[in-house]
């Protein structure tokens, strides 16, 4: 997916989704978050290697409450590491997200989205495809409007082309990306 | 006791199991015929695929070549069981150890790894030597191309892993089962001319990537070859057979004498580098061609022999020079070759005058290896089944006199490319009564 349309999607989400939740009743609060952690991504298809590779993960979100207990917003994840085979690795997710705290008051949530993930190494490979994400987590108030945010979080997106060079070189390809972290969330 | 498996039919590659017709092989005695049937969830073995010996049309130019040697002690009758049917219906001769198991006579020669071991052989069968030439006999006659039968050589590799090009390693793996079969004399003077070999080669991949090639593989230029100790040289020979040879991808690299005089022949308190002296490599790039030019697959293996039983030299009758005659040379500045494969042949100089048809003489060819390569198709649209000419052009889907049949999967693996390893190289097929020619 190019560039340009990934950012028409986020500049979607972030001015749509805001816009959307206030125009419902009892709910438009804005609120952000950002986070860091570690996990791994994971690149599957017939002839892949069956290795997940850690390393550091970091997100961004922002939104607005559609009402007390659940939130709506835009999300951006990534994840990269040093390859073994020389070279960097990259992996990232950008989409929609909806939070959903069973108790509007308490600290328990549970997310699900969809977006686009991506995977990206040196010399040329990537793959990347629409996915989805399901994830849950649980938050400290630390003071005024601001919480501590344990996440963790599972994107994965199917049927794309792992490709080299602008070829492809794999059919049917797989990624799954894993993160935990913790965040400073504002809301 | 002689196994002559019967020839395969590679329209299921993967599905039809094998058929073996067992002959005893002690003379005087009633062949004995045992089939094994087919079993399990296969496609139908339609008999009419399977054609015993003795159902055979006739005998092919390739059958029959082969007679002993003076310390040979198999007869040509015992050599001539260990054969199979082409495709065209007629006997060839196949691969068979060095000594015959049942009677424990010597051929003087060998062919290489038994392919009965390949993960492949269930559905390739026994490779029929010599079946590319007869075709460019029908398709040419008047200008064929006749190998002698001792060139044959098979080597094997199963789940071999290729290295990935670029960013794709460490993100898949690539492994392979792998048949060569290459005629690769390097005894006589036919390789300083002739560029043109019998290739048979099968891979089979865990990416779907799969050929099934049977050619004349035209290796390098006709009528001269690159000297291996120094690639810049080139050295002109003369006129091919066939004189209408084609140009080929690659080389043949093979030693001369100056190689011999650099390497062999050293100084007092040197040891003489036999390997770098006589390291022969055949780099062959072969390319299965539709008849509109487009190429269909292409693969690159690259055949080499350590100790070949000549070299080029000019100086000699027919240009042969043999490396255990070197043995016992002697130069104006007191060099000779010292130690290694000459002390080991001469019994450290002990025994005069080894020649080099003696199965003394470690000079012999049996120390090979193949370095498989790349293996490219662009055969996404198929289908599987061409027919090309002996030399792998031309290629169309339906048969025409002297054609050959080639099956290549029908997938592109343009976009991931994997370089296999060396195979072969640990392992030496001397044998009892082995010797050059071989």
């Amino acid at each position: 997916m190019r560039p340009a349309r990934i950012a028409f999607i986020v500049l979607l989400m972030l001015v749509g989704v805001p816009a959307f939740v206030r125009a419902q009743s009892r709910g438009g609060e804005f609120w952000m978050s950002g986070g860091v952690g570690g996990g791994w991504t994971r690149v599957s298809c017939a002839i892949c290697t069956p290795a997940r590779t850690l390393g550091p993960t970091a997100h961004v979100r922002v939104g607005a409450s559609l009402r007390p207990g659940m939130l709506l917003g835009a999300e951006a994840n990534g994840w990269t590491r040093n390859r073994d085979e020389g070279g960097r690795a990259w992996s990232g997710s950008i989409g929609a997200v909806a939070f959903l705290y069973p108790k509007p008051e308490g600290p328990f949530f549970v997310k699900a989205g969809v977006g686009y993930m991506t995977y990206r190494a040196d010399e040329g490979v990537n793959t990347g495809n629409v996915g989805v994400q399901l994830g849950a987590g649980y938050e400290f108030r630390v003071g005024g409007s601001l919480y501590l945010t344990n996440y963790a979080n599972l994107h994965a997106s199917s049927f794309g082309s792992l490709r080299a060079d602008g070829a492809v070189a794999v059919d049917d390809v797989s990624l799954s990306m894993l993160q935990i972290g913790v965040g400073i969330t504002r809301r | 006791m002689g196994v002559l498996p019967l020839e395969k039919d590679p329209d299921v590659p993967h599905a039809d199991p094998p058929q073996y017709l067992f002959l005893s092989p002690v003379p005087g005695k009633p062949a004995t015929l045992v089939y094994l049937l087919c079993v399990g969830l296969l496609a139908a073995c339609d008999s009419g695929d399977v054609i015993s010996l003795d159902d055979a049309r006739g005998d092919s130019r390739a059958y029959n070549l082969w007679t002993p040697g003076p310390t040979d002690t198999c007869s040509p009758e015992i050599h001539n069981r260990y054969a199979t049917v082409g495709p065209d219906g007629l006997r060839y001769p196949t691969w068979h150890p060095p000594t015959d198991p049942a009677t424990g006579c010597t051929f003087g020669h060998e062919h290489g790894r038994d392919p009965r071991g390949s993960d492949l052989y269930q559905s390739v069968g026994a490779i029929p030597f010599g079946y590319a030439n007869a075709q460019l006999e029908i398709s040419d006659p008047l200008n064929p191309r006749n190998e002698d039968h001792v060139g044959h050589k098979i080597e094997w590799e199963n789940d071999i892993r290729l290295d990935v090009d670029g960013g794709l390693d460490g993100l898949i793996e690539l492994t392979c089962d792998v048949i060569a079969k290459l005629h690769q004399g390097t005894h006589s003077k036919d390789a300083f001319t002739n560029n043109v070999h019998e290739l048979v080669y099968h891979i089979r991949c865990n990416d779907r990537t799969e050929m099934h090639i049977t050619m004349l593989a035209a290796i390098g230029n006709p009528g001269e070859f690159l000297v291996s100790c120094n690639r810049s040289r080139v050295i002109a020979v003369g006129p091919a057979t066939p004189r209408n040879s084609p140009r080929g991808g690659g080389h043949r690299a093979i030693p001369d004498r100056s190689c011999v005089e650099q390497h062999m022949l050293v100084p007092d308190g040197q040891n003489s580098d036999f390997k770098a002296a006589l390291h022969e490599t055949w780099e062959t790039h072969n390319n299965i061609k539709t008849v509109e030019g487009r190429t269909l697959a292409s693969f690159d293996p690259y055949f080499q022999v350590l100790l070949p039983s000549r070299f080029y030299d000019p100086a000699l009758p027919d240009a042969v020079g043999r490396p255990i005659n070197v043995c016992y040379e002697i130069t104006a500045t007191g060099a000779r070759a010292r130690g290694g494969e000459c002390a080991q042949s001469t019994g450290s100089g002990s025994v005069p005058s080894v020649s080099f048809d003696d199965p003394r003489s470690t000079f012999n060819g049996v120390l090979r290896f193949i370095d498989v390569n790349g293996n490219r198709i662009s055969n996404a649209d198929g289908p599987e089944v061409w027919y090309t000419d002996a030399y792998g052009r031309n290629g169309r889907t339906t048969p025409f006199p002297g054609s050959i049949r080639q099956w290549i999967s029908k997938i592109d693996n343009t976009g991931r490319q994997g370089h296999g390893p060396n195979i072969g190289r640990q392992r030496s097929y001397g044998g009892t009564g082995v010797h050059a020619p071989n």
